[in-house]
């Protein structure tokens, strides 16, 4: 019973509003999207239904084999039905839905997103809606988890090693550099250390995990925070079009994403907004580098010498290990576990009827809210809590890490990062 | 005197912003777990329903909530 307890909010109705405003927000949404992707895809079998055709008369006067031939046929079976979804025919046009919904890239990621900013910062959000829009955001997190089923452990081993040295590699290099520049220039202890953790792992969590450490003030904590978000929403717009300006492929994109933006929800939403496969990268990623939030609060720890504080307030290594750490990551490795097993009851994303191919059709709807949640709660007037010779530091760090992360991930290539789900 | 009553109110001041700074995480770092919690148990709802009844799960999310 103390545990329902302690699992529920004293002030729990208060969320509801907010909540139910990001459901609405996120199904209206998403049936634009579902709408935009049908017309495109009709557009696209109204074009290619007779260049297919051609193709099978070809084949079949020149003696091709029977499987090309059917392989063939059945895209166009694909393409028909398509068409038959809004009842057009070939030879009809909707370039419309083809030119928002590819060459602009207006998804559900983008419309949430901007919609989201757009609505805050001209309309506003009542002061009801606010804590409701708040909570949303975490929502971010089951999805996540259930995107456990697009995964084997061979992926984990590869993309994951991978992911965990360039991290590793990123995380630490970035922390050093940032709280090195601010004691350079007199930041203040608190502010530094929070700022190049920040910079270094996972934005908020980080900086909230190493406040109390390097005792930082409430004010450096909205510094150092608006600093996050503030380039995270930047890159987050940013970043999918500079990646397709550089042709950089699906893999290298999530990889890059999960080390260049320092906020969960922001890079899975960049990534999505990429394509499926960046972000089954962006995710393992991911994944690995929050579990080195514990280590940089260990850091964080050392390079400031607060030892002693660490051990007044009996947090141990163990205990400052075991209070950090992200538990929800836990489902998601269990579901790559059971997913690795290959067990016939539970089957596979891409096989029907099965329970992890019916959960493959929930995680979209959690992302979505939680996007919404974050549109909805970008207001500009937080951005500019951001300021001071931290804001240059932080910035300055947080980009060059984004061009090096450029430079790691075009290095690598695509091959390591990519995500195979056992295929 | 009135300085020192003036340090003291300083100090009165920097311990109520620590204070507050301390609850402040707390509140929010307990929170996070409370969602990291939550996120496994919703998770966990949906695997459940998706054993029982996978294609009415599928429908649902897949069909149903989009309306045109």
């Amino acid at each position: 019973m103390s545990f329902i307890r302690q699992m529920v909010a004293e002030d729990w109705p208060k969320y509801i509003p907010g909540f139910l405003l990001c459901l609405f927000f996120a199904f209206v949404v998403m049936n634009i999207h579902h709408v935009l992707a049908k017309y495109h895809k009709a557009d696209v079998a109204s074009l290619a239904i007779p260049v297919l055709e051609q193709k099978i008369g070809e084949l079949k006067s020149s003696g091709a084999p029977v499987e090309k031939v059917a392989a063939i046929e059945q895209k166009i079976e694909k393409h028909r039905h398509a068409l038959e979804k809004v009842g057009g025919s070939v030879g009809d046009r909707w370039a419309w839905a083809t030119l928002l919904y590819q060459d602009l890239q207006f998804k559900y990621v983008a419309m949430l997103l901007i919609g989201g900013i757009i609505i805050r910062n001209t309309i506003g959000v009542s002061k009801i809606f606010l804590p409701g829009v708040g909570i949303a955001r975490p929502l971010i997190k089951p999805g996540i988890i259930i995107l456990g089923v697009h995964y084997v452990w061979s992926d984990v081993a590869k993309v994951g090693g991978a992911g965990l040295v360039l991290t590793a590699v990123f995380i630490f290099g970035t922390a050093l550099a940032v709280m090195y520049l601010c004691k350079k220039f007199n930041v203040p202890d608190g502010l530094g250390g929070i700022m190049g953790a920040g910079t270094g792992v996972c934005g908020v969590s980080a900086i909230i995990a190493t406040a109390p450490v390097v005792k930082a003030k409430p004010r450096d904590m909205a510094y150092a925070i608006g600093t996050i978000l503030l380039f995270g929403t930047l890159m987050l717009f940013v970043m999918p079009y500079l990646g397709q300006m550089l042709d950089v492929s699906q893999s290298q994109f999530g990889a890059w994403a999960a080390l260049a933006i320092l906020n969960t929800a922001q890079l899975i939403a960049a990534a999505e907004w990429y394509g499926e496969d960046a972000r089954n990268t962006a995710v393992l990623i991911n994944a690995a580098r929050i579990m080195l939030i514990p280590f940089i609060v260990m850091y964080t720890v050392w390079f400031y010498d607060l030892k002693e504080n660490v051990s007044k307030e009996q947090q141990g290594l163990w205990n400052t290990i075991k209070s950090k750490f992200p538990v929800f990551i836990i489902g998601f490795f269990i579901l790559v576990l059971l997913n690795s097993m290959h067990m016939p009851f539970l089957g596979g994303p891409k096989v029907a009827h099965t329970p992890f191919w019916a959960m493959n059709a929930v995680y979209k709807w959690f992302f979505a809210v939680g996007f919404a949640g974050i549109g909805l709660s970008i207001s500009i007037d937080d951005m500019k809590k951001a300021g001071g010779v931290a804001f240059l530091v932080g910035s300055g760090a947080a980009t060059a890490k984004m061009v090096l992360g450029l430079a790691a991930v075009l290095i690598i290539g695509s091959e390591l990062l990519k995500v195979t789900g056992g295929h | 005197m009135p300085e020192t009553r003036k340090q003291n109110r300083n100090n009165d001041i920097n311990d109520s912003v620590d204070k507050s700074l301390k609850d402040t995480s707390e509140r929010v770092l307990s929170s996070e777990k409370r969602e990291d919690i939550w996120a496994i148990i919703i998770a966990g709802i949906i695997l459940l329903l998706s054993a029982i009844n996978p294609d009415a799960v599928y429908t649902f999310f897949k069909k149903t909530l989009f309306m045109f």
